[in-house]
């Protein structure tokens, strides 16, 4: 099973690790996909993946294999129920995890935790990435693993949800 | 029965002097011990055996603990007050393996990570 993780545009310098961290290769947005974010002026409806905090706008913009990663980590079932049909895929970005301390952080694994679980049992595709900003959030593969099995509690559900990052390899249709 | 362990090679985000070892040890224990809790600390029990070189170590700690221990690793991002991260590379059951994929791999660590020529790097 091959591992492929999604960065930031601000990790572009990380791209020179992948092989030794032990994935097949890393996503950069902007240079790899097309990132499109909900929280600007104009969103790209064409975009390989949206990113952003209105889960209402985003699950508008469930598409076939688009990417879909919301920042904010409240259930919505709106949106599970649009990403399930529509056939793309909901991903779960670590950094949230990964870049907050304390409460926080255990508050959002928490949420990470019951999100999956949900859109899991609903039926919707659920894929793990770092969505690393900076090289200081990258992860190594065992790492990510780690932690995705933090979120889903299962290590072949944690495997399958990296491995699912490899849809990017294809274009939404 | 006999406790099962792993043995973690770990990258630094940087150089850690000899002078400077034992305050990062300190401090990285007090990291660790912040995200894993005392209960979780207790059951992993991670402990640096060596540095193989300034920014590797080999970190020792349970089987049972392994997982907590790299998604600790992961969420460290503050030692001894010093902004920091940790990749890691491998983890194996036995020392030896462990010596023997760093020994395989040192001069694409080096070359990658470092930006220093394999042959300079100490252990």
């Amino acid at each position: 099973m091959d591992f492929y993780d999604i960065l930031q545009e601000g990790c572009k310098s990380g791209k020179a690790y992948s092989s030794l961290l032990g994935f097949k290769a890393f996503f950069v947005a902007g240079e790899d996909f097309s990132v499109s974010y909900t929280d600007s002026k104009s969103t790209d409806e064409s975009a390989n993946a949206i990113v952003g905090e209105n889960l209402k706008k985003l699950a508008r913009l469930a598409k076939y294999k688009r990417f879909i990663i919301p920042l904010n980590l409240e259930i919505d079932r709106f949106l599970v129920s649009r990403v399930k049909d529509s056939g793309a895929i909901l991903c779960l970005p670590l950094s949230s995890i990964t870049s907050s301390y304390g409460f926080v952080r255990a508050r959002r694994i928490r949420m990470m935790q019951k999100l999956y679980a949900y859109a899991y049992r609903s039926g919707a595709s659920v894929a793990i990435a770092s969505f690393a900003q900076s090289e200081q959030h990258l992860n190594s593969r065992e790492q990510l693993l780690a932690l995705a099995k933090l979120v889903t509690a299962s290590e072949l559900q944690a495997r399958k949800a990296i491995a699912l990052n490899a849809a990017l390899l294809e274009r939404p249709r | 029965m006999k406790e099962k362990h792993r043995y973690i090679l770990v990258s630094a985000w940087r150089d850690i002097r000899e002078a400077e070892r034992s305050s990062f040890e300190k401090g990285f224990y007090s990291s660790m011990l912040g995200v894993l809790g005392e209960l979780g600390y207790s059951s992993a029990h991670p402990k640096i055996v060596k540095f193989l070189d300034g920014r590797r170590f080999v970190l020792k700690c349970t089987l049972e603990g392994k997982d907590s221990v790299l998604s600790a690793l992961a969420m460290t991002k503050m030692v001894g007050g010093e902004s920091a991260f940790f990749y890691t590379f491998k983890s194996s059951g036995t020392l030896l393996a462990l010596g023997k994929y760093y020994d395989s791999a040192h001069s694409e660590l080096s070359s990658v990570f470092d930006g220093k020529d394999a042959a300079s790097g100490a252990r």
